[in-house]
């Protein structure tokens, strides 16, 4: 690959590596696994780059969605708990200073959305992808996509201790 | 509260989260080198090290991978380096009650020795806690050699411990820690992951 393949690629992540690692923190809600997900990602663009320049961002997505699917696969099959009695329990992922106990029962319900529906609600809503996109980033249609978003949103409000709703009245 | 609404608190609650979360600056170059670095022929294994540095407020977590000239693709989805509460192996529930059976634990790829954290391990942890971990092994006893490598990188280190037993186990860096154990002429490998 040219110099200028290169000089295009970091120019990408330069502009959207943030934004990679924030979507892949929203689908798998941890920082560390969210890492784990965008470097392989990185590399696998990288070394696709010709083929997949038009839209890099939407190879990006699909790949960072298949790779936290498959890796929910593997953590159902042999679940993997951190033992850390001297620590609150987590109610999710770690957050800033910043953070108040609103935003961490929404980070939580977040969570607790099944992984595709997750997924659903992190490109559309919090990456501001087009239906389309979103769609093609699942493999899945648009239709899919509307239903998914429309049963995410109502499980975010309805499934438990109603953290949204919760924060809404005390506004 | 409507679909818009929900969207909303999302978005700030989301928001507030990621701010002060960054990609590294040097991670794209990082992964074109990974992605380009030349590969040596039959079966050799090819590791290619790819980091990225995240900070957050103060913070530095480091992630890595590792790729197989067997495979086309990443292994993605992250770096299996976690512990499990399936029921510990029999052989080592010694001094464990029932309702123990299922202490988060990670089993040797041999199957000759368990390593069970009784903490989250990190490389800094507060002054009253320590990274103890308790090492059960099938058979033998002895001195028990570790010889630790972070995940994707060439750095290694070394500890030894008087026997297989509980241990205070601290490594230099956070990340996966890839041991090699030997005791007693037997060996065995496990992965530990050692948070900030």
């Amino acid at each position: 690959m040219s110099e200028g393949d290169r000089a295009a690629f970091e120019r990408f992540v330069e502009e959207h590596g943030d934004r990679l690692l924030h979507a892949a923190y929203g689908l798998c809600g941890d920082w560390q696994h969210a890492e784990d997900l965008v470097q392989p990602v990185l590399v696998a663009l990288a070394r696709r780059w010709p083929m997949v320049q038009t839209n890099p961002l939407g190879y990006a997505y699909r790949s960072l969605v298949r790779a936290n699917i498959d890796r929910w696969r593997v953590v159902r099959r042999r679940p993997e708990v951190l033992l850390d009695p001297h620590e609150l329990p987590a109610h999710g992922p770690s957050v800033g200073p910043a953070a108040t106990e609103d935003h961490l029962l929404v980070l939580a319900a977040l969570r607790r959305l099944p992984p595709r529906q997750r997924a659903i609600v992190v490109l559309r809503y919090l990456q501001d992808q087009s239906e389309a996109d979103t769609a093609a980033a699942l493999g899945i249609s648009v239709g899919a996509v509307k239903s998914g978003a429309a049963r995410a949103l109502a499980r975010l409000r309805s499934d438990h201790p109603s953290p949204l709703a919760e924060v809404h009245r005390e506004r | 509260m409507n679909d818009e609404q929900t969207i909303t608190e999302l978005r700030r609650a989301v928001g507030t989260a990621v701010q002060d979360h960054h990609l590294d600056p040097g991670a794209a170059a990082t992964a074109w080198s990974a992605a380009h670095a030349r590969r040596p022929r039959g079966r050799l294994v090819a590791a290619v090290a790819a980091s990225v540095a995240v900070t957050a407020g103060g913070a530095a977590a480091v992630a890595t991978w590792a790729h197989s000239n067997g495979s086309n693709t990443p292994t993605g989805g992250g770096s299996a380096c976690g512990l499990t509460n399936a029921p510990l192996p029999t052989w080592a529930r010694g001094g464990f009650s029932p309702d123990s059976y299922r202490t988060p634990h990670v089993v040797g790829k041999q199957g000759l020795i368990v390593a069970i954290p009784f903490i989250r391990l990190r490389v800094h942890q507060p002054p009253d806690a320590g990274n103890k971990v308790l090492w059960v092994s099938k058979a033998g006893y002895g001195p028990l050699r570790i010889e630790a490598r972070l995940e994707g990188t060439s750095r290694t280190v070394v500890r030894t411990l008087p026997n297989p037993g509980p241990s205070y186990v601290d490594m230099p860096a956070a990340g996966c820690w890839r041991m090699n154990l030997s005791w007693s002429g037997r060996h065995d490998s496990v992965a530990l992951r050692y948070y900030p």
